[in-house]
């Protein structure tokens, strides 16, 4: 079996993980060109991609944008895909990422859907062993609420509570000896940015205000991961992102609903409106956070590739002890004659060959990686 | 037979969950990879034990959630060879839009947006009332079934079409694909041999088909949704060969596999086949001298 790195999402229901799954893997070729790097998906990941896309699309061309959001996910799916460089026919470096139903993430609702209670250990295990962990959070529902009932509903609708125990464990298990060597990205998305950003055919001017709520609001998630990760860095990536970039907010409507607790609160639905008809769909950042992927998974590889060439080094180092070392008159014959002689030369030239294949791999990442950093990144996505 | 409904809420919170009970067994979790649970789906299995089911995906709802998305009911029917006329009427919702269209509309008008608001929020509340919940589970299959078997008395009956043996793929625009396909799902529910057929959103080639044929046991049938296929093609089901394992692992790299020479093993022989020839050129020596 082929195992595979690991990226993955954490949000509540509704909050626009699958939406975000989409606008960073449909959009590939253009987000990558000029890196010489493909992104290649297995079929099921590839049909479902289209589908998404198809969805979306379906929506815009009927002009029945209101919920801008894909379809809620009922299971766990995983997005295999494979990285590699352009042109090459062979295996490249795979890696998936997951998705799963917001209401998972909430313990109390996994213990009475004995679908989550089956398949959550298999989710966690996938998203502590990530990279890169990706919070998407639903710019309008942080923006829009002005009054204190709504900025109360807030905490709830984005799921903090249980957003940061997953980024605890997460860190925590980065912060581990045997991960520590690995990169560890953790990105905070706003999405449905249009209506805040003048960059990308909008009129908004409330970026700074977004960046600042973002801040306040996941400051605390932000401490946890700092406080998890006392023995590594984590690179944290601020990518606020257009999902369309035909569509602006009208207005935000809360509604009244029932919380977990039994307590009344609030709901949160924006209506959105075309900017232009024919809408055109222009996502926007959402290829710096892919580039970001990559940049961590082409990292991830280059330490195995790191470690297989150390692996073989001492490998060859130990069978050139073995040759060199005195073996007197009865071990030289018994050296020679068991065959060890002719052994010891082969063990010597396929470490030797696996030394310099690992460092010619190594040679090429290298390249990919000098190739996404020569890509400009978004200039709205910051590292925090 | 049990049946079971799975649909969300209006509000956030309320996600997708089955309203009542949950199927003891997720049969169909072995071909999960192949099904796109958010799409119309159809899975008609009968597993080696013997048990049947039927999963249904897709349904539409007139209902939609709080940030304005269309909600989907998915229904699954265990043991569903005891009423075959429900099975057959159910094989036609999963393969006509139409049916699929009237049946969620039925369970619309059976499962009002209060009535499952209050369903799932119940669910989330933990009464600890055992009696209460069970007398829950009841009304709710109850109202299922009845919306279900309305629907076999309003539907005219199906033409029988011979099924056509060993495992297969077809494009679900292919209407002699669609009524074989209608065939093996009673074959299946009729008689005792294991398989499954389903229809997928998940793969759009012959090639992928096969992948999913040789990875499960039994007669293989699928239906691809997304695919220009008008011909039935004929699939190998052969046992799973698993793919050499990569050294990766999370960012983890197991050592590379070198050939070592192999040092005591022929030790002791080569000791002995030395000692031998020394011992025989000393005789030789000392017979010529």
């Amino acid at each position: 079996m082929t195992l595979s790195f690991k990226a993955s999402m954490v949000g509540p229901s509704r909050v626009g993980k699958t939406t975000l799954l989409t606008a960073i893997l449909a959009e590939t070729e253009t987000m990558l060109s000029g890196t010489e790097i493909d992104l290649v998906p297995d079929e099921e990941t590839e049909m479902r991609i289209r589908r998404n896309r198809k969805e979306l699309r379906r929506a815009i061309e009927a002009r029945e944008f209101d919920s801008a959001s894909l379809e809620g996910s009922q299971s766990m799916v995983r997005y295999n895909v494979s990285l590699r460089a352009a042109g090459d026919r062979v295996q490249g470096i795979p890696f998936s990422i997951l998705d799963y139903p917001g209401a998972w993430l909430d313990p109390a609702e996994r213990s009475r859907r004995p679908e989550a209670r089956e398949n959550w250990p298999e989710c966690e295990a996938h998203i502590t062993e990530s990279l890169m962990l990706l919070v998407p959070v639903e710019a309008a529902v942080l923006m829009e609420a002005v009054t204190p009932v709504q900025r109360r509903a807030v905490a709830d609708l984005l799921g903090f509570e249980d957003v940061e125990a997953m980024a605890r464990k997460w860190a925590r298990a980065r912060n581990l000896p045997e991960h520590r060597e690995e990169p560890a990205v953790l990105v905070i998305a706003p999405l449905k940015c249009e209506k805040y950003f003048d960059d990308n055919g909008g009129k908004g001017r409330e970026a700074p205000r977004l960046r600042q709520l973002v801040r306040e609001k996941y400051r605390s998630m932000l401490d946890i991961v700092l406080e998890e990760t006392k023995n590594r860095t984590v690179r944290v990536v601020y990518a606020p992102i257009d999902t369309y970039g035909c569509v602006d907010l009208m207005e935000g409507e809360w509604t009244d609903r029932i919380d977990a607790d039994g307590e009344a609160s609030l709901d949160f639905k924006g209506h959105y409106r075309f900017r232009e008809i024919p809408p055109r769909i222009k996502v926007k950042a959402a290829g710096t956070v892919m580039q970001e992927l990559c940049r961590c998974v082409i990292s991830g590889q280059d330490r195995v590739e790191q470690q297989q060439a150390a692996a073989a080094k001492a490998t060859y180092n130990e069978a050139l002890e073995r040759k060199a070392e005195p073996k007197g008159f009865w071990g030289a014959i018994d050296y020679h004659l068991s065959g060890e002689a002719s052994e010891n030369k082969s063990t010597r030239l396929s470490s030797h060959k696996a030394m310099t294949t690992a460092e010619g791999r190594r040679a090429k990442l290298a390249e990919s990686l000098r190739n996404i950093a020569m890509t400009p990144a978004d200039p709205r996505v910051e590292e925090w | 037979m049990r049946a079971y409904l799975m649909t969300r809420g209006t509000e956030r919170r309320l996600d997708y969950a089955y309203l009542g009970e949950s199927p003891p067994l997720r049969w169909w979790q072995s071909i999960g990879r192949w099904l796109v649970l958010e799409a119309a789906e159809l899975v008609v299995s009968r597993l080696p034990g013997g048990a049947t089911g039927l999963l249904l995906s897709g349904i539409p709802s007139q209902r939609r959630d709080v940030i304005g998305t269309r909600i989907r009911y998915t229904v699954v029917v265990d043991d569903v060879h005891e009423d075959p006329a429900l099975a057959d009427w159910l094989v036609r919702c999963g393969l006509a839009d139409a049916d699929r269209e009237r049946l969620g509309q039925a369970l619309d008008q059976g499962f009002e947006p209060e009535y499952v608001d209050a369903l799932l929020r119940d669910s989330g509340a933990s009464t600890g009332d055992g009696s209460a919940q069970e007398g829950l589970a009841g009304e709710v299959e109850g109202r299922l079934l009845s919306i279900l078997r309305a629907g076999v008395t309003a539907a005219p009956a199906t033409s029988e079409h011979k099924d056509r043996p060993g495992p297969w793929v077809g494009g679900v625009q292919d209407p002699v694909a669609r009524q074989l396909f209608g065939a093996r799902a009673r074959l299946l529910l009729g008689e005792t041999r294991p398989g499954v057929a389903f229809t997928t959103h998940a793969v759009g080639s012959v090639e992928g088909a096969q992948r999913a044929a040789q990875a499960l046991s039994g007669a293989v049938t699928v239906l691809l949704h997304d695919s220009e296929l008008r011909e039935i093609q004929p699939l190998r089901a052969a046992p799973v060969v698993p793919s050499s394992a990569v050294g990766v692992s999370g960012g983890k790299a197991s050592a590379p596999e070198i050939p070592r020479g192999e040092r005591g093993r022929w030790r002791a022989m080569s000791a002995a086949a030395v000692m031998l020839l020394v011992l025989v050129a000393v005789g030789i020596w000392l017979l010529a001298g």
